[in-house]
């Protein structure tokens, strides 16, 4: 009787809920690589040097990093329906925007408010996966939510690249185009959003009364206690976040003002090594982290300098800047085989990112039915160091496009297990938080 | 990294020293739990 309650309340619930979790994750995916597309034509343009471009790529992460917990907790307070629905009206609204930079300076400022604006989809909707569907059903809900990443970059490569060659279309640069036609489809599913998601399942008005019951009492029972969760929620976590806004916008003038500050001193103590004035503000600030973080007596800070935290940071490090990596630079590997329009870039660039698609699902089913995840994790790293290093060796060549390939499915490997995880909570919430927290600002700045 | 080492080929190295920093720690300090394993199991043992 319970089994075929829960075959039909979860029939409905995957029906309803994953085709829209998907298109909206391509979507928001799509929006946020299309730069490294629009950076084939968009750097000569600008005339955005490598290291402006990279700083403005990084600071989509810095706002996502800062408004990522305390959007999860404003979702939590006003329903996930309104929240996502305003998530991606704003994000398309930026992704919009994007086509009206005009140097640097607004690049870096439109990329960051992007990020403030996308923060929180990706953990808000793996929260709300939370709400509908049985500790059983996450892996499954979460790895068919993942599709959507391979399939953004497939598709988004040729009609990124497709709307790159509109280049003069009703005056505007091909880059700005795209980035238009790319920001409407956002805005249109956003304000969809608030007809088609349901905060909770006691509401659904699709499934029936029975059905209501069962699901709720299941993900009740399920429940883990929500003292940690608790924390995150506070009106001090919030002024913390503003707090470190500021510290962050302080830390960054720093950073924009380091070679007017290292002319000043070379004018005061004359050869004085370059590095060494770039580094010491860095070297100082490090020291008083780690001093601070051992005297301070709090659950945060204890968590911070935890070792398996940090371990776990690492990990998650290592594979997320590898495949952030993999997907700038993907498009300008490929023009380096040789003489490609954008459009033949697009559709190359979609080889490695469907052998990562094939590869997830493939790799996360033989996983499920292993009830293994460490050494099915430690072989995809393994594979995506592997694939590499021959795309690097092999550079040039087409072998550099298997290489890439291999490395797709080892990235796209690691990437869903390190979610999958942190989706189930594992090791711990605030601490899993925390651990990817720790991890952002140094992919970013990678 | 691309910057610092000049080209394509040193960031890709780069990326992969990444990777396998991430396999290493994976290799000697992780430790991830299955909790719909450990679910079904203990549903099982209370069944017993």
């Amino acid at each position: 009787m319970e089994a075929a309650l829960e075959k039909s309340a979860m029939r409905k619930i995957y029906l309803r809920l994953l085709p829209f979790a998907v298109l909206s994750y391509i979507l928001a995916y799509i929006d946020r690589i299309n730069v490294s597309f629009a950076g084939l034509t968009m750097r000569g343009d600008l005339k955005l040097s490598a290291t402006d471009f990279g700083f403005a790529l990084g600071t989509f992460f810095l706002g996502y990093f800062i408004f990522e917990v305390p959007s999860n907790v404003i979702m939590e307070k006003v329903g996930a329906r309104i929240w996502i629905a305003r998530i991606m009206i704003t994000w398309g609204i930026f992704a919009g925007a994007m086509a009206f930079v005009f140097d640097t300076t607004s690049f870096s400022i439109v990329r960051f408010l992007l990020g403030v604006a996308e923060a929180g989809f990706f953990p808000g909707m793996l929260l709300y996966f939370t709400y509908w569907f049985p500790r059983r059903h996450h892996a499954r809900i979460v790895s068919g939510f993942l599709v959507g990443l391979p399939v953004a970059v497939a598709l988004g490569a040729p009609i990124s690249t497709g709307l790159l060659g509109l280049d003069g279309l009703f005056g505007l640069k091909g880059w700005q185009i795209m980035y238009i036609a790319e920001a409407i489809p956002t805005i249109v599913v956003g304000l969809l959003t608030l007809l088609v998601l349901t905060d909770r399942p006691e509401q659904a008005k699709f499934l029936t009364a029975e059905e209501k019951r069962w699901i709720t009492a299941k993900i009740a029972s399920e429940r883990p206690p929500a003292k940690e969760a608790a924390k995150f929620g506070s009106w001090k976590v919030l002024v913390l976040s503003l707090m470190y806004l500021i510290i962050t916008v302080a830390s960054l003038g720093l950073l924009y003002y380091t070679p007017q500050i290292r002319a000043w001193l070379d004018a005061y103590f004359g050869g004085v090594p370059p590095v060494v004035v770039v580094l010491l503000p860095y070297i100082f600030g490090t020291i008083g982290l780690l001093v601070w973080g051992r005297i301070a007596d709090h659950n945060l800070w204890k968590a911070m300098i935890n070792a398996k935290v940090l371990l776990l940071a690492v990990n998650y490090f290592g594979i997320v800047t590898a495949s952030l990596g993999m997907l700038y630079f993907i498009p300008q590997i490929i023009k380096s085989l040789g003489d490609f329009s954008n459009m033949e870039v697009g559709w190359l660039t979609m080889i490695p990112y469907i052998c990562g698609g094939i590869g997830m699902l493939v790799w996360g089913r033989v996983s499920d039915a292993m009830h293994e995840r460490r050494w099915n994790l430690l072989v995809a790293c393994v594979l995506s160091t592997g694939g590499l290093v021959l795309a690097g060796y092999m550079m040039g060549t087409w072998w550099a496009l298997v290489g890439m390939s291999l490395a797709a499915v080892g990235c796209r490997r690691c990437s869903s297990a390190a979610r999958r995880s942190r989706a189930q909570g594992s090791p711990g919430s605030t601490r899993s938080a925390i651990s990817v927290a720790l991890s952002a600002p140094i992919t970013s700045a990678t | 990294m691309k910057d610092l080492t000049g080209n394509f080929a040193g960031g890709l190295y780069g990326l992969a020293l990444l990777s396998l920093i991430a396999a290493l720690v994976c290799a000697f300090f992780l430790h991830i739990p299955d909790h719909a394993a450990e679910a079904e199991a203990t549903a099982a043992g209370a069944r017993a």
